[in-house]
Formats: structure tokens, C-alpha cells, sequence
């Protein structure tokens, strides 16, 4: 097995996917066992991936038709980007099991070959070494992503938020195409390893010499890619398409785009500060860091206060999520890097669990506003626990996992200023606040007397019964988040510490591709 | 001197078309005209692309390398090939993001017979209410 066939299994499956199910006459079982094979395909090759980058002393490359690096486009992946695509996978294989359930509409090979896509497009952004594979990848995940929001077609809510959610991201993603025009002019190249060869003065085989001053390029090139990230990842003056495509997005969806979707952008820009353009990071840009997540921040935590729906309030948990990364993003220490990448993984997991739970009361109730939800959890206890363990989680209750990765995002910007740092503990508390009234709502609420009043917000009919599935799938990622909260100490040092260190030397980076390039002409 | 005005006028032309495409896409109420100008914006980028790979001298020899030409002579009279295969990858995504968007601008069509966003802003704030 090799490194770049890790995307194209979920890619690969989710092409002959409407095939099969036409094939099949539509059966719901066999596209179901389909697609899950499919999802577990692609978990058992990403922890193949995980446990190879963990045993290899160097990033792993993997030149596509063997064309090497500048020339041809290459994979190159190291521990950092290993572990959130085991987590990604992991998270992927728990929303296709979810939703085998919990989609009861017709064209559930659509849903489950979007999903798929979504997949594929998140391993080929976390996996890739080359800035312009990059943007093919954003594009993937970003088609997936605006198809797969707008699955409930005829609901109002779903095709507002997907069309919003389209434009707004495709003009990013041109706008970091455009990014990359400055950097080729000027640079010579799109490939990642060469960009920081020629940014630190390193040679490297068969490329062209540097074209004038490149600071300038580099400059215009992050402007770019900042405004491409603040609109894909939701930071405060492009948040604007979140809420609503949430709004309209089926529950497993939402899991897995809050948790590791809108993540690449702040994956990307880690990427180019902290390993190919390391040392760069001027104080303007530093400071747009800090200004923007610490907004974002604020807005999220606030305007969860006031909203009525519950899929809303989520939304606007992720984008207070969004602004802590971001606002780490700026610090540019080796804490800082190891801050990001521990937060992407527990928020995706406490995330996902949110979204799950609440997932199973709208199921439940067939409603997603907080009038029809009103008192509907003193029916399920169990999954109400559970919904508690991911709302103190994500708070940042010791010993729960983000708590451990809050306080390594409050030290890290500690190095730069305490009031910087006070941000993350005033957000938390307005952001507590909501989560203990949606709380309350749910335990303590009277249900609605009137049902059916907002055409709108319907989730489809009421289920009745509490499928097991769901709270199986609940148990093992409140499993999780205790387990990594209580062993935090111990999966920093053995997996995430390592995964900083070898992230932040670019020399290793470099060198693994040009031994590559090298060994063709000898 | 012609040549580099040429390529000065032609790039603020493009800069011109991408400011304008963004300021589209945020400003026209109508889904449809949204799109447009979204290629529009899309348009301009790809064919900076273009201008980046091209050499503005004459005669202009094919991007093959032939063993009778100097290497320096070759990078300076043959147009890079790289930018066009990115133009062309990015090509291919614009159509497949333009039939996404239409299609969704229809479906809001035939929900509630209007492609305009303030009437969808008013569709919407009445059900989230």
C-alpha cells in the first residue's frame, strides 16, 4: 500500500456508489453496507497512515506517476497531518453510521457519495505537499460540502444556507487561487518543500531561480490566503454563511463539517507559517491573527445567547472554536503549533458528541428549535448525560479533553500578552451560560403545546423509540473525550509532541522530497 | 516599450475585473447575476494565470526542449506550460461549481418563484422567527 492511495479509497468508492445503487434498484441496505464498507476502508488505511508516520523518523512522500517534486505533484505527510486524518477518518466512519439511521429520506446514495467526497477531499487537504493540489483539494471538499448542505432540497433553510455557503466559497477559494498566481510569479513554484527551500535559501534539483524580491509576493500571498481561510473556516467578517448552512445541513453532516471541514483552512495556514514558510510571520500579521480570532470569539460566544434553534447555537459554538485557532495561529511557537493541532482533534470529538446527542432529541421530536424541544430530555436520560459531558467539555471542564487543549491555547497566548489570553477564559463563561440554558431547556422545559407551527424547521416526521446506534455511538465518543481528558498528559507527550516537533522543522520537510528528486539523477 | 504597456494595461484590466467580480457577487440581489459575476471574478484570475506563462517577445519557440537552443535562450522564448495546466485544472472546477450553484438557484426558484436574495432574506426571516 502507498501513501497517496489513502484519498482515493473514499474517492474511488464514492465514484461506482450512484452506480451501484442504480444497479441495485436504489436498495437502502446494500447502498448502506456500501457505504460503510466504504468508511471503514478508508479508517483502516488512515490508521495504517498513522501508525507509519509515527514509526518513520521523516515525513512520508509519495510522488504521483513518480514524477518528482517540483515537477510532478506530490503527498507529504507528516505526524501532524497523520493525526487529524485519523481523526477525520474516525469521525467520517461515525457520521456514516449515524446517518445510516438518521437520513430516512430517498437518495441516501447521494448523501452517502457525498459524503464520501467530503472524505476525500478532507484526506487530500491534510495529506498534501503541494500548494496548488491544495486548492484542487479545497475545491473537492468544497463541492461535496455545498451539495451535501443543500441535501434536503426542498426545505427552504437548506438551499438558502447551501447557496450561501457555495458562492461565499467559491469566491474564497479563487481568491487563493489568485494567491498562488503571486507566489509562481515570483517564486518559481507551487510545490510546498520548494517554496520553503527557496524561502530559506536551501537548494533544490531542477527549478527556476527566484524572480525579483519575494517578501512582497509573500505578503500579498498571506493577505490572500487569510481572506480565503477567514471566509472557509468562519472567522468574524466572513462567519456570515455558517449558522444558516448549518440550519440546513442533516445533523452528521454538521459533526463532520464542524469538526474537520471548516478545520482545513486553519490546517492550511498552520501549514505555510509553521513549517514552509517558518520564521516568517511578520508583527502586522501576528496582530491580524489576534484581532480577528479574538472578534470571532467574542461574536460566537454572544450570539449564541440569542438564538432559537438549536443547530444555531452549535454553529455559533464553532465559530467561537474557529476564533481560538485562529487567534493561536498568530503566536508562531512550537507551543502554539502543538495548541492547534490538540484542539482541532478534541473539539472535533466533543463537537462531534454534541452534535450526535442533539442529533438523537431531533429525532426524537422531529424539531430543531428550542420551543419544540423544550423538556425532551427528561425522556432520554442517558443521552441527556451524555449531551452534558460534551457541553462541559467544550466549556473546558477539568478532566474533560478540551480543557487540556484550552489551557496549552491560553498558555501559548500567554507568551504574547495576558489580556490576549484572558479571551479564551470571558468567552468560555458567555459561552457557558448558553449551553446551561439550552441545558435547562432541554431537562426542565415545558413541551410546546402546538406542533407543526414552523413548517420550516422540520426535521421530518418524529421517530418514535430511542435507537440504540445513536447512544452507542454517543458512549464511545464520551469514552473518548473522558479517556483522552483524564490521559491528556500522556497522549501529548507520546503523540502530539512529537507531531509539533517534527512539523516545525522544515528542514526534514525539505529534505524528504529532495532525496526524491536527488535519487532520479543518480 | 508597446509590449510593456501592453501587459501593464492588460494586467490592470484584470485586477479591474476581479475587484468588480467581488464587489458582484456582494452587491446584486439576483442569485443568477450572483453567478455571473462570480465568473466574471473567475475569468479574470485565469487568464492573469495565462499572462504569467506568457513571453512577450517574437519569434516564440514551443514549450520542447530541442538540444540546439541554449537553456536560457529556451526559458526566455518559450511559454511556460505550467500555468495553462492550472488554468485548466481550475477551469474544470469553476464549471462543476457554476451547475452546482444554478442548480440551487432553480430549486429556490421553483420552492418560492424568486432568485432574488432580499426576497430570500425575507422568506428566511419569516420562518426563523
Amino acid at each position: 500500500m502507498e501513501v497517496g492511495l489513502v484519498p482515493v479509497v473514499p474517492l474511488g468508492f464514492a465514484f461506482f456508489l450512484p452506480f451501484t445503487a442504480f444497479f441495485t434498484r436504489k436498495n437502502r441496505k446494500v447502498v448502506i453496507a456500501y457505504a460503510l464498507t466504504a468508511l471503514t476502508a478508508a479508517f483502516l488505511s488512515a490508521l495504517w497512515l498513522f501508525a507509519k508516520a509515527y514509526s518513520s523518523s521523516e515525513p512520508l512522500v509519495y510522488a504521483f506517476g513518480n514524477w518528482i517534486a517540483p515537477i510532478g505533484i506530490v503527498f507529504e505527510v507528516d505526524r501532524f497531518s497523520a493525526n487529524i486524518v485519523l481523526t477525520a477518518a474516525f469521525g467520517f466512519l461515525l457520521a456514516g453510521l449515524y446517518s445510516a439511521v438518521f437520513i430516512r429520506s430517498h437518495g441516501l446514495e447521494f448523501f452517502y457519495t457525498f459524503l464520501l467526497g467530503l472524505e476525500a477531499g478532507a484526506f487530500g487537504a491534510f495529506m498534501t505537499g503541494d500548494a496548488f493540489n491544495l486548492f484542487v483539494m479545497l475545491e473537492v471538499l468544497g463541492a461535496s460540502a455545498y451539495a451535501i448542505v443543500g441535501f434536503y432540497r426542498n426545505r427552504s433553510d437548506a438551499v438558502e444556507g447551501a447557496f450561501k455557503y457555495g458562492i461565499s466559497g467559491a469566491v474564497a477559494t479563487s481568491l487563493y487561487f489568485l494567491a498562488l498566481g503571486f507566489v509562481y510569479a515570483s517564486l518559481g513554484t507551487v510545490n510546498m518543500a520548494d517554496l520553503s527551500a527557496k524561502f530559506h535559501g536551501i537548494g533544490f534539483p531542477v527549478t527556476v531561480k527566484v524572480f525579483g524580491d519575494p517578501s512582497l509576493a509573500l505578503a500579498i500571498f498571506f493577505a490572500l490566503t487569510i481572506s480565503t481561510v477567514i471566509v472557509k473556516s468562519a472567522i468574524f467578517p466572513g462567519h456570515y454563511w455558517l449558522p444558516d448552512a448549518y440550519q440546513g445541513a442533516p445533523i452528521p453532516v454538521g459533526a463532520v463539517l464542524s469538526g474537520f471541514v471548516e478545520v482545513v483552512g486553519i490546517y492550511a495556514l498552520s501549514r505555510f507559517l509553521y513549517t514552509v514558510f517558518q520564521g516568517y510571520l511578520p508583527e502586522a500579521l501576528s496582530l491580524t491573527f489576534f484581532t480577528l480570532g479574538a472578534s470571532t470569539a467574542f461574536l460566537g460566544s454572544v450570539m449564541m445567547l440569542v438564538q432559537k434553534n438549536v443547530k444555531r447555537i452549535i454553529a455559533y459554538s464553532t465559530i467561537l472554536h474557529m476564533g481560538y485557532l485562529f487567534m493561536t495561529l498568530g503566536v508562531g511557537s512550537q507551543l502554539a503549533l502543538l495548541a492547534i493541532n490538540f484542539h482541532i482533534v478534541n473539539h472535533a470529538l466533543a463537537k462531534g458528541l454534541l452534535f450526535f446527542t442533539v442529533g438523537a432529541f431531533i429525532y426524537r421530536t422531529g424539531e430543531s428549535s428550542l420551543d419544540g424541544l423544550a423538556g425532551v430530555g427528561k425522556g432520554m436520560p442517558l443521552t441527556t448525560a451524555l449531551f452534558a459531558v460534551a457541553v462541559l467539555s467544550l466549556v473546558g471542564v477539568p478532566p474533560l479533553n478540551v480543557f487540556f487543549s484550552k489551557m496549552l491555547i491560553y498558555n501559548a497566548l500567554l507568551q504574547v500578552s495576558p489580556w490576549l489570553a484572558s479571551v479564551v477564559i470571558i468567552t468560555s463563561a458567555i459561552a457557558a451560560w448558553a449551553y446551561f440554558r439550552l441545558f435547562i431547556t432541554l431537562w426542565r422545559g415545558k413541551p410546546a403545546e402546538v406542533h407543526g407551527h414552523h413548517a420550516g424547521q422540520h426535521e421530518g416526521s418524529p421517530a418514535t423509540g430511542d435507537p440504540g446506534l445513536f447512544t452507542g455511538i454517543n458512549l464511545l465518543l464520551a469514552l473518548l473525550v473522558i479517556g483522552i481528558g483524564l490521559l491528556a498528559p500522556t497522549v501529548i507527550d507520546l503523540y502530539f509532541h512529537p507531531a509539533a516537533v517534527q512539523a516545525m522543522d522544515y528542514g526534514a520537510y525539505i529534505d524528504a522530497v529532495r532525496k526524491l528528486a536527488l535519487g532520479v539523477f543518480h | 516599450m508597446i509590449a510593456a504597456f501592453l501587459i501593464f494595461y492588460i494586467t490592470i484590466t484584470l485586477f479591474a475585473m476581479i475587484f468588480l467580480g467581488i464587489y458582484g457577487v456582494a452587491t446584486r440581489s439576483n442569485l443568477i447575476k450572483k453567478i455571473i459575476m462570480l465568473n466574471v471574478m473567475g475569468d479574470a484570475i485565469n487568464m492573469l494565470f495565462i499572462l504569467i506563462g506568457y513571453r512577450l517577445v517574437y519569434p516564440v519557440f514551443p514549450p520542447i526542449y530541442e538540444k540546439h537552443i541554449t537553456f536560457e535562450e529556451f526559458l526566455r522564448r518559450a511559454v511556460d506550460p505550467v500555468p495553462q495546466a492550472l488554468v485548466l485544472t481550475a477551469v474544470v472546477i469553476g464549471m462543476a461549481m457554476n451547475i452546482l450553484l444554478t442548480t440551487y438557484a432553480i430549486q429556490f426558484y421553483r420552492l418560492h418563484g424568486t432568485v432574488d436574495a432580499r426576497d430570500m432574506a425575507e422568506i428566511m426571516g419569516g420562518e426563523r422567527e
